[in-house]
């Protein structure tokens, strides 16, 4: 498989610069940007595999990003660079439709595996995130108006916490006696409940940061 | 009797208008017969009030302007009002109302009088007041006018109004007509002072609110001073040890973030000042990274207050976590806190050395029965999981 063609929307330009410089060769780099107005064109121009995504950026935000090109080029992904791993800053971006999020201070070699994870259509939590979403899918509803989104399966659960103990997707394949491709459709089958799920916890996190 | 004649331009009969659909404080009559002859809607809308005292030929007035109107149209263009016809309207009301007065409609000159001012000075005040009326609400005019030669009239004929009724007509019972009298010089004082007043208010709040961001400046330059600048100047120094780099930028991270996000970075389920299970987590991972150089990654799912039982969890947490910065040689050190109905979980694991747990050095195995000893006493449990070069992982469990 080719290298992803990579897009970079961060608004710092020493960041963009190592990133730059540390993918190198293991992605192919189409473009970067620090402007919201400057990524919408250059994404759609570009049509790239993944954009790595900022979530504060002046005009908008990152969330302004996804929205702008989410009908015109449909087949770009999105994972989520963040330097501030507060749940709030993030679970707009991903009800938004990011693929995954990771702080700014994963290694060269994870961000790499991120990016072919998101690339593939899977999704991609950082330990934070991961204990985030057992926090807020705790407990059970007294009425779930959609028990398949509003829930998470006893699986799903035991994923999430081995993520947020800090296991890799193989570590978790060979814990769990599972192929990694499974691994990855429970994590993917999570994000989606993430994205559609109205829960109180994640309607109302986010409503209160107005992020809806 | 012939059929009114239709007005080319707007369909509606000679002798019709329709209703203003903006200009209107109750259906629109009168700012649409305002409209029509070409004339300040207030010059009307006080003829009609003025006319009202008088024997309530107003309100019958109105009644009759009401039934020969239309309804709004949708885009009716205003011309432009000519100062002229509204003095003719205010002459003709004049006119009406001596006319009234030698038929007896009439409450008395002094009532007449005083009405007939204010009615006056309002129309001074607001003449050439061409706003939607809903945008703005008649207070907020009050206040944030300027100081102009309408206003002022306006609001010394309110005076005037005011004082004419304390000396005039007698008849009235005393009482409500001082008060109506003493409540008109009121209304034009402020009338008058209005901006001041207006003026002044905002400049207090903006005096206040130019100190509170001023000090709050001045917190954000002693925080970073303190904390960020001091770390970039210890990592200037430290460009040759990239490990204390790193580690200097984590607890700077760390402290920042907390001073930025305060509680809520931390726990999403208990919000005041008190100890908690999350909180205490965090305080040991931050005390471990400085005292042991070992970048903690620590996640933590609910939240439990402070009980011998989560005393002994964190203890033991303390303890495992020192024990990978001590011997494992790991890069980091994972530590996952799960607060659920039945039990306090923690997991603390490390992708170091690994050992042999049934041959371990002595300082090892002390550590490990400290750890299991610590549970046992509230009725927990650990387990570790552990072999040569595979990493280790305490699994630590209290009843909560």
């Amino acid at each position: 498989m080719s290298p992803p063609r990579v897009f970079v929307v961060d608004d710092h330009a020493l960041f963009r610069a190592g990133v730059r410089a540390e993918l190198g060769s293991a992605v192919t780099l189409v473009g970067d940007t620090g402007e919201v107005d400057a990524a919408i064109v250059g994404i759609e121009r570009e049509r790239p595999d993944v954009v790595l995504l900022d979530v504060h950026l002046p005009g908008g935000g990152g969330r302004a990003v996804i929205e702008a090109v989410r009908t015109t080029t449909p087949d770009t992904r999105f994972l989520v660079l963040s330097v501030s791993d507060a749940a709030e800053d993030v679970i707009g971006l991903i009800r938004a439709g990011a693929r995954g999020y990771v702080t700014k201070t994963i290694t060269r070699d994870e961000l790499v595996d991120a990016i072919g994870r998101v690339r593939s259509g899977d999704a991609v939590f950082s330990p934070r995130l991961a204990g985030f979403v057992l926090d807020a899918f705790a407990g059970d509803l007294p009425a779930p108006t959609d028990p398949d989104l509003d829930q998470l399966t006893p699986r799903e659960r035991e994923v999430l916490r081995l993520i947020a103990r800090g296991y890799t997707y193989k570590e978790m394949a060979a814990r769990l006696h599972l192929s990694v491709k499974t691994v990855e459709t429970h994590v993917s089958a999570v994000l989606r409940k993430l994205q559609l799920s109205n829960r109180h916890e994640l309607t109302t996190w986010a409503a209160d940061r107005r992020l809806l | 009797m012939r059929a009114p004649a239709l007005d080319p331009t707007t369909g509606v009969g000679r002798l019709r208008f329709r209703r203003h659909p903006t200009d209107r404080l109750a259906t629109g009559v009168a700012g649409g017969l305002a409209a029509r002859w070409r004339a300040d809607s207030y010059v009307v809308r006080f003829a009609f009030v003025v006319l009202a005292l008088a024997g309530g030929v107003g309100v019958l007035a109105y009644g009759v302007a009401w039934a020969l109107s239309e309804p709004p149209g949708a885009d009716d263009v205003a011309d432009p009002v000519v100062p002229e016809r509204s003095v003719a309207i205010g002459l003709c009301t004049v006119a009406v109302l001596l006319v009234l007065r030698s038929l007896g409609l009439w409450p008395g000159d002094g009532i007449m009088a005083s009405a007939g001012i204010v009615a006056l000075g309002a129309a001074l005040m607001w003449h050439g007041d061409r706003r939607p009326r809903s945008s703005v609400d008649p207070f907020e005019r009050l206040v944030t006018g300027q100081f102009s030669l309408p206003r002022v009239a306006g609001g010394l004929l309110l005076v005037g109004a005011g004082l004419v009724g304390l000396n005039g007509d007698q008849r009235l019972s005393s009482v409500p007509r001082i008060g109506a009298s003493l409540a008109l010089a009121v209304a034009g004082v402020a009338v008058v002072l209005g901006p001041f007043a207006g003026r002044l208010v905002r400049d207090l709040r903006a005096t206040e609110r130019e100190r509170i961001r001023t000090e709050e400046r001045a917190e954000i330059a002693a925080q970073l001073h303190d904390s960020v600048l001091q770390t970039l100047a210890l990592m200037q120094r430290s460009a040759t040890d990239p490990r204390r780099m790193v580690l200097l930028a984590r607890r700077q991270e760390r402290e920042l973030r907390h001073w930025l996000y305060g509680a809520s970075a931390e726990s999403t389920t208990v919000r005041d000042g008190s100890r908690t299970l999350a909180r205490e987590a965090e305080a040991i991972a931050a005390e471990i990274e400085l005292d042991h150089d070992l970048p903690v990654e620590l996640v933590v799912v609910g939240d439990h207050p402070m009980d011998d039982a989560a005393t002994a969890l964190l203890g033991a947490i303390r303890e495992a976590t020192v024990n990978v910065a001590k011997h494992a040689g790991a890069d980091d050190v994972a530590v996952y806190v799960e607060v659920n109905e039945a039990s306090l979980l923690a997991f603390v694991r490390d992708k170091g050395c690994g050992f042999d747990p049934t041959a371990v050095p002595g300082d090892r195995h002390g550590i490990d029965a400290s750890i299991r000893a610590r549970l046992q006493r509230v009725g927990g449990r650990a387990r570790l999981e552990t072999a040569p070069g595979a990493g280790a992982e305490w699994e630590l469990e209290v009843p909560a």
